[in-house]
């Protein structure tokens, strides 16, 4: 017998998913943020041009260099993992709260970003 | 591009975060059009630029949004499934597609959009859809036409990831006029979730190395700043302010779009 999906105007056990997924986005923004906002402390410093794309592979090479590229591409690195951090949350809290459907369409969504990298980097 | 060019994309990248976050637009549509513009960025460079700042505007604003339990986290939820198909498909087509054609049809669809959105109140009663119900979606307000709303988040998802806006711009008008929620709420629930849109996109974008990261630094920031103060600002204005500041938007991307159309 399949079990039926709890209620959600009834109060749940547990933070409310709202309050969490806030906090998750929250800290991931600020630690992204503090990480980009160091980085153009060294374009000032360093007085770096803009003006080429790189690849994470080049941005890994930038940051053990101490280069501002470097250190921007990994606060933007960050910043692509906030949402992806609040999602994975999302599907344990979900989960969690007997709401498979929107536990389910979380995972859905991780998949695909998945899907997508893996296309990004084979293309 | 200089240092003080690098300053020059930051501060106006803080109105472009204020007004992203505010309209739910995630600020790729001001973003975009500073940096080719003014700035003489390459298109490619500035539409993985405003990609970043979509996620940036995302996390920020949300953060604020959800204190105040604004946003419609279910119906963020459904409704970015179908976005980040979208806007995969719409990032890895991108090449092989007529951007003239896609400006020309995202035009037409805006001015229709438009003018749904214009006849529309702010806030306005529909009967729920019973899925809406079956998922929770109704808990807090009605939800109307789910599955309607999907295959419009999927085309959201698509501009999003041809052209770098415009997930938002179909996204709002979808949850207002199409599935009756309120526009404060719905703004607010497209801030939540274009953040993972632009993931889906900005993803594909690093590991082909488009995205120039000390230009795409100040964008962050800057953004950053304006969208924490959107969720700030959004009690102060009424809705109908807000959908009227909405279809201004309209107006000028659709504007841009006509322009790119028979460029």
């Amino acid at each position: 017998m399949l079990k039926q999906p709890v209620p959600t105007t009834e109060p749940l056990p547990g933070a409310s998913p709202s309050a969490t997924l806030g906090r998750v986005l929250g800290a991931g923004a600020i630690l992204s943020v503090g990480t980009v906002a160091l980085s153009l402390v060294i374009v000032l410093v360093q007085g770096t041009h803009a003006g080429q794309g790189l690849t994470p592979e080049q941005i890994w090479k930038a940051l053990r260099g101490g280069k501002a590229a470097g250190v921007a591409g990994c606060g933007l690195i960050l910043l692509c993992a906030t949402p992806l951090a609040r999602e994975v949350v999302a599907l344990v809290l979900f989960a969690r709260r007997g709401e498979r459907a929107i536990a389910a369409l979380a995972a859905l969504v991780l998949a695909l970003v998945a899907l997508s990298l893996g296309l990004g980097l084979h293309s | 591009m200089g240092i003080d060019r690098i300053l020059e994309a930051g501060l106006v990248s803080v109105i472009a975060g204020l007004l992203g976050s505010l309209l739910g637009l995630g600020g790729g549509l001001f973003v975009t059009p500073m940096l080719t513009g003014p700035l003489g960025v390459s298109i490619h460079r500035a539409v993985a630029a405003s990609i970043i700042a979509v996620i940036a505007t995302s996390s920020a604003g949300s953060t604020g949004y959800l204190k105040r339990n604004l946003p419609n986290v279910r119906l963020g939820m459904l409704l970015e499934a179908g976005t980040v198909i979208g806007a995969m498909a719409g990032t890895l087509v991108g090449t092989s597609l007529s951007a003239r054609v896609l400006s020309g049809i995202f035009a037409v669809l805006l001015v229709g959009t438009g003018v749904s959105l214009a006849r529309r109140p702010a806030e306005h009663a529909v009967t729920p859809d019973p899925l809406a119900n079956r998922l929770g979606l109704s808990a807090d307000n009605p939800v109307a036409h789910v599955w309607a709303g999907l295959a419009l988040a999927v085309f959201a998802g698509i501009v999003s990831g041809l052209l770098g806006v415009g997930g938002g711009l179909i996204l709002v008008p979808a949850m207002v006029v199409l599935m009756g929620v309120p526009i404060k709420v719905a703004t607010a629930t497209s801030t939540f979730m274009i953040g993972i849109t632009g993931v889906a996109s900005a993803v594909i974008q690093l590991s082909r190395g488009a995205v120039d990261p000390v230009l795409a630094a100040p964008v962050v920031l800057g953004i950053f700043i304006g969208a924490i103060l959107g969720p700030r600002v959004s009690p102060l204005i009424s809705s109908r302010l807000l959908q009227m500041m909405f279809l201004l938007a309209i107006g000028l991307s659709t504007v841009e779009m006509v322009g790119k159309a028979v460029a």
